[in-house]
């Protein structure tokens, strides 16, 4: 069936003890190509980072684990909702500082 | 000849006949893995940077985002890249010339301020969504409304097959995805694609149309083989008082072989469309070296003879999606500066390259347009992902005549952005100020007009009088009239990718998980867009099947007779629309 709005999913924040930019990106694109992972961000410059996804299709065990490389450590675990995310994505919701006189 | 008769059409046999023959093939030039890091050293790497330009591409195999060195050689521009596997080398541009005269007309300012995803871009194109690093507004979305499709292309690996999982949006998903386009900061997307599958399978189209016209939406087209409005006039109708716009309609070419999705069908459309009065076409051929190459100019002069319905030609340079080996590549690369020039050896020179403008010189007019009036709409892609030019037809004497043959576009835009810089300065724009304003640009106006050499008919002068001293741009509509549009939209594949032409790309996609993604990335990248979202949301073929237990698969499908190409062969409208036509040209050697 088509994702209901009520769908729960997990936000992990994370920070990176070994990360550079090459290796966000592959990491990121490994992860990302997963059903299981509705949105994803790995800042190699910042060394932080964030991942959303569906418990019921993989484990936070499992994230660290393909993650373990970039030595990750968790800085927030939040719940939110397929359609609390769709609506935090909205344009309306993300002007963007210091942005241009309209 | 091969033909796809008595079957649902998919093209194979039509492609496998049609590339027996190899006219030419596209020589990529070697570059060693020392040579590369030294260019890549001394490369330019601000956008629009003379070559050698630096860029990040894509690797083809392992994804990864890998430096790449955009180059001319022997007057062609290449792209190479170093990937794990090792060095990739493909076609750029067929000419460097067109690659300098369109990058003199990039448009270099950030033109959208909001943002659908946290990523900040530097990841790209694995961020998208729209991230903070996008440059240009949605100027075209495109919301796929179904992966159900009629026809059954080969090379298609997105339409959904017997058994597998089906994608379509809910209104209210289709709803969102267009506020959320429109809504966009500091400009809202205006148009929209309605795109599939074939969308025109939907039983909900007319609400669709209307509800994107509801949503503010001003232009609405409609991405489609054409096939059911070849025998449904009652939906051509529908669609064109729901508001339709535009037909987006495929056509690859002249012959049932070239075009085998609807050669033979086209004639029936075009007579629906007459009797509906509209929408109007704009053709769509997919162009490919060693396919159909040689009848691009054989397309204009069709359209040409059409122009009571056809309002454009839309030409795509094949993007060859997946992994391509070389050889194949060789034989069917060609790209925006190579279609323009075949499009000059086959229109006798009519049109020549001289004729073509990338898409962001309409930056330069929006500029302008915004300090007169207000409106802001900027098309600032990067300069090399399209071109386009106006063609009109004189009917007196027969003769096609491209619109800077008696307009200096380059003098008259050059001027209006010298006039944006002065408005800019003003503190206010008064009315009486604006009419003052409006008669100097139309006294110099003409003298960037040439009447000598304009189409007899065309009222180019009273227009553009209307337009700044009146402030009616409607009028401007008329401009369409006897013309032509000509594009040409290049989308990437993974051998040809540079980022730096997705962060500006124009042309986007509305997923119902609240991102919105450049067309290169959602079809380049599928697995992390366009394929995966979809799979998210698609229902499983039980679950579609008990939501609409009429439904049957095969009714959905187009079964191509014997019976009927025989008759449309020997039918009225067929030679009215293929045989009987003119040859503005005067070059046309293939005819149906």
């Amino acid at each position: 069936m088509s994702v209901k709005p009520d769908k729960e999913l997990v936000r992990l924040d994370l920070k990176f003890g070994n990360i550079d930019w090459e290796r966000a990106t592959i990491k990121q694109y490994e992860l990302e190509k997963e059903l299981a992972i509705w949105r994803i961000f790995l800042n190699g410059y910042t060394k932080k980072g964030f991942v959303v996804f569906d418990e019921g299709l993989i484990t936070k065990e499992k994230i660290l684990e393909a993650l373990a490389e970039l030595q990750p450590e968790i800085t927030a675990i939040k719940r939110l909702t397929v359609g609390e995310l769709v609506e935090s994505s909205m344009s309306w919701n993300n002007i963007l500082k210091g942005a241009r006189a309209g | 000849m091969a033909e796809s008769v008595g079957e649902i059409p998919s093209g194979e046999k039509e492609f496998k006949a049609s590339t027996r023959r190899i006219r030419d093939i596209v020589e990529f030039p070697e570059i060693s893995e020392d040579e590369f890091y030294a260019e890549l050293k001394k490369a330019s790497r601000a956008y629009g940077g003379s070559l050698p330009h630096r860029t990040y591409s894509l690797c083809p195999e392992t994804r990864r985002v890998v430096p790449a060195l955009v180059w001319e050689k022997d007057g062609k521009v290449w792209i190479t890249k170093k990937c794990p596997e090792g060095m990739i080398t493909d076609l750029y541009y067929e000419d460097v010339d067109v690659y300098y005269c369109f990058s003199k007309w990039r448009w270099e300012e950030k033109e959208l301020y909001s943002a659908n995803v946290e990523n900040s871009g530097v990841n790209c194109p694995l961020d998208c969504g729209m991230c903070s690093r996008h440059r240009s507004h949605t100027n075209l979305l495109n919301i796929v409304l179904t992966n159900r499709c009629n026809l059954s292309c080969w090379y298609c690996f997105f339409y959904a097959k017997e058994g597998q999982p089906i994608y379509e949006p809910t209104l209210e998903q289709i709803r969102q995805m267009l506020r959320n386009a429109k809504k966009q900061y500091p400009i809202g997307a205006n148009a929209v694609q309605l795109t599939g599958g074939e969308p025109t399978l939907r039983e909900d189209l007319i609400e669709i149309i209307r509800m994107a016209h509801e949503e503010g939406y001003d232009h609405v087209q409609l991405n489609t083989d054409g096939i059911k409005l070849a025998f449904d006039p009652d939906l051509v109708e529908r669609i064109r008082e729901a508001g339709t716009n535009t037909l987006y309609m495929s056509y690859d070419g002249m012959t049932p072989q070239t075009n085998w999705k609807n050669h033979w069908e086209v004639p029936l459309i075009f007579e629906n469309v007459r009797k509906a009065g509209g929408p109007g076409i704009v053709l769509v051929p997919t162009t490919i070296r060693n396919v159909n190459d040689h009848e691009l100019g054989a397309i204009i002069n069709f359209s040409l003879n059409h122009l009571d319905i056809v309002r454009g030609v839309n030409f795509q340079p094949i993007s060859q999606v997946g992994r391509v080996p070389k050889r194949e590549r060789q034989r069917f690369r060609i790209t925006i500066a190579g279609a323009i020039k075949r499009i000059e050896e086959q229109t006798n020179s009519v049109i020549i390259k001289e004729d073509w403008y990338p898409i962001p010189i309409a930056g330069h007019i929006a500029r302008f347009f915004q300090a007169f009036t207000g409106s802001k709409y900027y098309m600032t892609s990067h300069f090399a992902c399209g071109a386009a030019t106006y063609v009109f037809l004189d009917r007196e004497h027969k003769r096609v005549v491209p619109i800077n043959r008696f307009l200096d576009v380059e003098g008259f835009v050059g001027y209006l952005e010298e006039k944006a810089e002065e408005i800019e300065q003003w503190k206010t724009i008064g009315k009486l100020k604006k009419l003052k304003l409006g008669a100097e640009i139309f006294m110099k106006f003409r003298s960037f007009y040439d009447d000598k050499y304009a189409p007899k008919g065309l009222k180019v002068l009273d227009l553009i009088k209307n337009a700044f001293m009146h402030g009616n741009y409607d009028a401007l509509g008329k401009f369409h009239e006897n013309a032509l549009f000509l594009g040409m939209m290049h989308f990437m594949d993974e051998y040809n990718y540079d980022v730096e032409r997705v962060e500006r790309c124009v042309i986007h996609y509305a997923m119902p998980d609240g991102r919105v993604v450049p067309f290169c990335t959602f079809n380049v990248i599928p697995e992390l867009y366009r394929d995966k979202v979809q799979a998210q949301y698609s229902y499983t073929w039980e679950e579609w099947k008990a939501l609409h237990p009429d439904w049957d698969y095969k009714k959905d499908k187009y079964f191509r007779t014997k019976e009927f190409t025989e008759k449309m062969r020997n039918s009225e409208v067929y030679r009215k629309t293929y045989i009987d036509i003119e040859d503005y040209f005067g070059t046309i050697k293939t005819k149906a």
